[in-house]
């Protein structure tokens, strides 16, 4: 379970006394148990919802705990050595939107957490399972020769864990660099038209996505501004994820592979 | 006049306004930044507008109504204060 969870997931740097230990205890004949520190916090028979709450446990903890750069609410995905950041709130789509980028020439780095250290433009993310929703799957099925597209996948607590594995094709190093911010929102009416933003616009979309501003300096504007100017950046509505995929694709442009 | 502790963020023609002990940021358009930098607790909203409209070619009166309009909504985001 934590190898499906986790096992893309960067260890740090530097390496620092940890802020709290997460173990899962599966025994023969009772629950799967989750414990935090050496108590129990949670205990279930279905190993799909343990490994939900599993992940979000040790999400949010990252998300309180992070400083010296800007932890953002989004989704990245890469091509050709292009990192793309997709920022959004919950219920924006963003896991299933790169689940679908991720079917085509797109690798996955993360579906949730995007850390930019103060200072860089460069990208660290939380490479952890993707989780699919039950909407998102009568998506996705179509999109995969095979659902769920790897063996490991995981079902249970309302949603199919994906190895991260499952959707990344490329075996070119993933790249660090951050260059384009992509703010897409599902919308039923959305005209899949990308609209590039100001600077100052983007700006103030991505402080609403950061999720450490109470560690940050000016609660992250100064971070959140420096990456604005740096980072070109637009907005999207869509209906359907392939609006999205050609609208980057046209966005990005023609490159050599 | 300007709350006292509101900074700002120059990006091309717009701004950011914020407070770095309140979440909230606003966005100003090239005219509300104006405005703000303008807004100095001596002008008028006439004089504003005369200002504004030697600088865009335009109207005052035409132009006043929108100082107007970025003063009032300054003034409820707390970005302005009498």
């Amino acid at each position: 379970m934590v190898e499906l969870l986790f096992k893309r997931t960067l260890l740090p740097r530097r390496r620092a006394a940890p802020d709290a230990v997460f173990a899962v205890r599966a025994r023969a004949s009772g629950p799967f148990q989750i414990l935090r520190n050496g108590t129990v916090i949670y205990q279930d028979r279905d190993a799909g919802t343990v490994a939900n709450l599993l992940m979000d446990q040790v999400t949010s903890r990252l998300a309180v705990r992070a400083r010296d750069g800007l932890l953002l609410h989004a989704a990245a995905v890469a091509r050709w050595g292009e990192a793309i950041v997709l920022p959004g709130g919950t219920e924006h789509g963003k896991s299933t939107l790169a689940a679908w980028l991720c079917a085509g020439e797109f690798d996955c780095l993360t579906d949730e957490l995007v850390f930019v250290p103060e200072g860089t433009r460069t990208l660290e993310a939380f490479a952890r399972a993707v989780r699919c929703r039950p909407d998102a799957e009568a998506i996705l099925r179509g999109r995969f020769a095979r659902w769920p597209p790897h063996a490991a996948s995981l079902n249970g607590g309302a949603s199919t864990l994906v190895p991260i594995d499952a959707l990344r094709t490329s075996r070119r190093k993933v790249p660090r660099l951050v260059r384009r911010f992509l703010f897409a929102r599902y919308d039923p009416a959305g005209d899949g038209v990308l609209k590039p933003l100001s600077p100052a616009r983007s700006a103030l979309r991505l402080l609403s996505c950061v999720l450490n501003a109470g560690h940050l300096e000016a609660r992250g504007v100064k971070e959140a501004v420096r990456l604005a100017r740096t980072v070109r950046a637009a907005e999207i509505t869509y209906r359907h994820c392939a609006q999205v995929e050609a609208a980057l694709q046209h966005w990005l442009g023609p490159e050599a592979r | 006049m300007p709350r006292a502790g509101y900074r700002l963020e120059m990006l091309e023609r717009e701004i950011l306004l914020y407070h770095p002990d309140e979440p909230k940021v606003i966005y100003c358009n090239e005219t509300a930044a104006l405005v703000w930098r303008l807004c100095d607790g001596t002008r008028t909203v006439r004089e504003i507008g005369d200002l504004l409209g030697r600088a865009f070619a335009q109207p005052a009166d035409r132009l006043s109504d929108e100082v107007a309009g970025v003063i009032r909504a300054l003034y409820s985001s707390r970005a302005l204060t009498r």
